[in-house]
């Protein structure tokens, strides 16, 4: 059976202008392609079609003042040398080059970009002679929801817009679920204490009635002696409530804390422990502040949430519903009278959470922009002061004290008019009931001036839940995305994964071999462009090649770091992707340009890798790297505490750690990417004679920027715009007169710093 | 080499050097299927140029960058300081392909703002039609554009260009400002 044909790379023609088309002898179903973009070249929204025959591309449009007839580009497909994307501001071109110059065929805004890279890549097969398949596979877009089309951030990320709620609400359930016991007896617990919070103004009621006022008639309590009993018993039950309120509150806060921060703890772990696991491609799409903001912060949403199950909204939700239907019990006609000022207390906290709360949102902001600028001043003093920018310094400070102070006020005013109303509204329900209960009370019409007390006392308890209760969907929503958040990491599928049948390399020999490899981390934009070589097992190969030629990322795709787009990486003749993650992570070290500490001792941190090593191996590869001696310089030798990121050490005593780690390590094929490039010569020449040591009989792949570094290796491969232009020792690369050549000799004339071949020449000389 | 210097290097502007471009030196025009086409005098006939801004917020008008995009690697042929010093055909084109580069919305009134689950939503006038965009809730999301503008970018990555908040009106730029707040 056929492939079903794409609808986005193949659109029917709106009839009328295909109709218009045919006039001028064009049929738009004999193309191969077919596709609208939202643009016209003039940079407005417009539909405009491109249309790809055998032996010719042409752009439809309707007719207009700029472009009077339907056919508004047509190229044949002879004259075009090349196909690309071009991106713009906003949107993109696609372009051919045509006669030795690029021309814009047509251009796109960013919703179209992913939909004429891929057009590209099929008029570049085209351009090359073949006639590409356009099929149903061709719209599958991993950007785009699959329910609601919007443009995810990142393929297969997780739509927002179609989160289902219900499914965030049954996986909060079943977190909670394995404390369900404890949430049973906190939501008892928070029962018996509303309860207990009904009963005081009751117990008014009896005391005011039938002690402090007693009615005969109505059978209150007669002599002085019962009476006094009476008050001591109600005032024993008021003060035992009081008592038993407290205990079982405390009792409450105490579940709910260790209920939510357990869930929290859980959660951030579960967290962490996704985070660890994701690829490197997610940490590309991700920035490192904003997941510390989601596993730091977004998981403490869950002890919120306990909380509030405890005695937040919960507590609120039933207070409003008891205290209105105990005002009811009292008297419905003084319940209804009280009713009225309850939309003012709703509409004014919906005003006052919509309104004024956002705008603390920009105070905080303020702030730390105030900081930031504190910061920035006083970090860079010396720089402030070397330009004799102080006065711009103190305007820019000025500016933003002057922000802070005026969004302070902004909201300060707000809640200056806001915070009375509301103490106003509140208040006014009291006048109401003095006034109408009052009068029930002086003419007997069936309300008791303890009876009229009690309301009161139900009335202070109604209204505060009530304003509280506007909160409850703006958290609400807060919880959702927060919970949702955290979701969304827990659910992240790894984009690199281990083979189902993973192969093991129990003793790699270290043979690489990259085939027809092409990659790019936007896969629209190749890095690396069919590369094929070979290294065999020892091998010394250095890498070389302008910033950005895709000189680190050939190391990415051997380390598995990245999965190639084509083609394939092999080592000792398997497929990376086939090979087991910790056989590769084993066979494969590297030593990268900024070496990454943690925070600890010198020796837990070169035994990162390596745990079970003992202190002879820790000292062995340490005097191999060249750090034995500067680590016994410290009082506490190996075990000296080094800050995060290596505080406290030099960049180069940092690089040698960080080499006695890959050494202790010991993996077959050793990556040493810009090892040196961070450190002076001085320490650069430490470096090299410990990597001597460590790269013996080690297959090793070295890049760096200072070409004299790499004169010594097997073969030199150099790297330009992601393809390898030449390769060969250090002597024919020069002798080839290429862009090697070129390199050497720009590094040469530019260079003042001596050299570490100069240094070496130099210690050697008596 | 001065910045007044031609600035080449056999036949090819110097990457290091600043060459403004006057139309003494230079001629702007259409050239095969309507690329621009930038003629420098002495130097070579330029085909498949884009305008890019220096300057796009401070100088709008000025230092205009005209880059030929021929090869893998594309070549700045000069700086335009002051399109007006043009005569009106060539700044016409020129004014058309920064059009073109830079596609972004002016948003011109802000009809009603909203936010739900990290997206602001945002019914907009902008100076190509209405507009219903979608944009997630986050500060590289909203940027400055001077001290007063803002550059939003919705999900699909299409940009819309607020110049200056002062001259909303008071109640929009509220309604705005309640979200992005930055």
């Amino acid at each position: 059976m056929a492939p079903s044909r794409s609808e986005l790379l193949y659109r029917e023609v709106p009839p009328d202008l295909a109709a218009l088309v045919r006039l001028e002898g064009v049929d738009p179903d004999g193309a191969w392609l077919r596709t609208d973009t939202d643009l016209s070249l003039a940079g407005a929204y417009e539909q405009v079609f491109l249309l790809v025959f055998e032996d010719r591309l042409m752009t439809l449009g309707r007719p207009c003042e700029r472009w009077p007839k339907p056919v508004r580009i047509h190229i044949p497909r002879g004259s075009i040398k090349e196909v690309r994307t071009r991106q713009g501001v906003g949107g993109g071109f696609l372009e051919a080059l045509v006669d030795g110059v690029y021309v814009e065929v047509l251009s796109y805004s960013n919703a179209r970009a992913d939909l004429f890279h891929k057009a590209a890549a099929k008029l570049k097969a085209w351009v090359a002679g073949l006639t590409p398949a356009v099929t149903a596979e061709d719209d599958y877009n991993p950007r785009k929801c699959s329910k609601c089309g919007m443009t995810l951030e990142f393929k297969g990320d997780i739509c927002r817009r179609c989160i289902d709620r219900g499914a965030v609400v049954s996986r909060v359930i079943r977190l909670i679920r394995p404390y369900a016991g404890w949430a049973v007896l906190m939501i008892a617990i928070l029962l018996a204490v509303i309860g207990l919070q009904m009963v005081p103004p009751r117990l008014h009621k009896i005391l005011v009635d039938q002690v402090l006022v007693p009615l005969l008639e109505e059978g209150g309590v007669s002599d002085a002696g019962t009476r006094e009993l009476w008050l001591l018993y109600l005032v024993a039950a008021l003060v035992g409530i009081l008592v038993l309120r407290n205990v079982l509150n405390s009792l409450n806060g105490r579940l709910s804390s260790y209920v939510g921060t357990q869930i929290t703890t859980d959660m951030r772990e579960t967290v962490l422990a996704r985070l660890t696991r994701l690829s490197v491609d997610y940490y590309d799409r991700h920035s490192v502040g904003q997941l510390i903001s989601r596993a730091g912060y977004d998981t403490a949403v869950f002890n919120e949430l306990v909380r509030n199950v405890a005695g937040g909204f919960l507590a609120q939700i039933i207070v409003v519903i008891v205290t209105g239907a105990m005002l009811f019990s009292i008297s419905w006609k003084l319940a209804l009278w009280t009713l009225l000022p309850a939309p003012l207390v709703i509409l004014a906290s919906t005003f006052y959470w919509r309104r004024v709360y956002p705008r603390y949102f920009r105070v905080w902001d303020a702030h730390s922009r105030l900081m930031n600028s504190l910061n920035s001043i006083l970090s860079g003093i010396r720089v402030v002061k070397a330009f004799g920018q102080e006065k711009r310094e103190e305007t820019r400070y000025a500016r933003s004290n002057r922000y802070v102070r005026d969004s302070a006020r902004r909201v300060e005013y707000a809640t200056s008019i806001f915070n009375p109303t509301m103490s106003m509204i509140f208040e006014l329900g009291g006048p109401i009931v003095w006034f109408v209960g009052g009068r029930d009370v002086v003419h007997g019409e069936g309300l008791t001036l303890g009876g009229l007390m009690a309301f009161l006392a139900y009335l202070g308890m109604f209204y505060g839940p009530l304003a509280h209760m506007t909160q409850l969907t703006d958290w609400m929503t807060r919880f959702f995305t927060a919970a949702q958040r955290t979701f969304e990491i827990v659910d992240t599928v790894p984009q690199i994964t281990e083979s189902a049948e993973p192969k093991r390399l129990p003793q790699p020999q270290g043979a690489i071999r990259f085939e027809n490899v092409t990659f790019g981390y936007n896969r629209h934009e190749p890095v690396v462009k069919g590369v094929s070589f070979e290294v065999r097992p020892g091998e010394h190969v250095g890498i070389v090649g302008k910033s950005g030629s895709g000189k680190t990322t050939l190391v990415n795709l051997l380390a598995r770091f990245y999965d190639v787009d084509e083609g394939r990486v092999l080592i000792d003749g398997l497929d990376v992707q086939d090979v087991g993650m910790d056989d590769l992570r084993r066979t494969v070290g590297v030593v990268l340009q900024e070496p990454f500490l943690f925070r600890g001792t010198i020796y837990a941190n070169i035994t990162y890798g390596q745990r079970e090593a003992t202190a002879e191996e820790v000292l062995a590869a340490s005097k191999a790297a060249n750090a034995h001696k500067f680590i016994m310089r410290h009082p506490l030798g190996y075990d000296t505490y080094i800050g995060e990121r290596g505080a406290g050490l030099s960049g180069g005593e940092r690089q040698r750690i960080s080499i006695a780690r890959a050494l202790l390590y010991d993996p077959r094929i050793l990556v040493l990417d810009e090892a040196t490039s961070n450190v002076d010569t001085e320490s650069e020449q430490l470096i090299q004679e410990a990597l001597a040591r460590v790269t013996a009989g080690r297959t090793t792949i070295a890049i760096a920027h200072r070409l004299s570094t790499l004169k010594n290796s097997d073969r030199i491969l150099v790297i330009d715009k992601g393809r390898i232009v030449e390769h060969g020792t250090h002597e024919q690369l020069l002798a080839l007169g290429g862009l090697y050549h070129r390199l050497v000799k720009i590094q040469t004339e530019l260079s003042r710093e001596p050299s570490v071949d100069a240094l070496a020449l130099r210690k050697k000389r008596p | 080499m001065t910045a007044a210097d031609p600035g080449t290097d056999a036949g090819q502007p110097s990457p290091t050097a600043l060459r403004f471009l006057t139309p003494e030196i230079c001629r702007i025009h259409l050239g095969t299927h309507e690329a621009l086409h930038v003629t420098v005098k002495g130097e070579r006939i330029y085909g498949g140029v884009y305008a890019a801004y220096a300057f796009p917020v401070a100088h709008p008008d000025e230092y205009i960058a005209l880059i030929h995009t021929g090869g893998e690697e594309e070549v700045e042929i000069g700086i335009i300081r002051d399109l007006s010093e043009f005569p009106d055909a060539d700044a016409a084109l020129v004014r058309q392909a920064l059009e073109r580069r830079y596609f972004v919305h002016t948003i011109t009134g802000i009809r009603r703002v909203g936010w739900k689950y990290g997206f602001v939503n945002m019914d907009v006038q902008t100076d190509k039609g209405p507009a219903d965009i979608l944009i997630p809730w986050r500060h590289d999301r909203a940027f400055d554009y001077g001290r007063r503008g803002k550059v939003l970018i919705d999900v699909e990555g299409n940009r819309y260009l607020i110049p200056d908040l002062e001259e909303l009106p008071v109640r929009q730029r509220e309604e705005f400002q309640r979200y992005i707040y930055w």
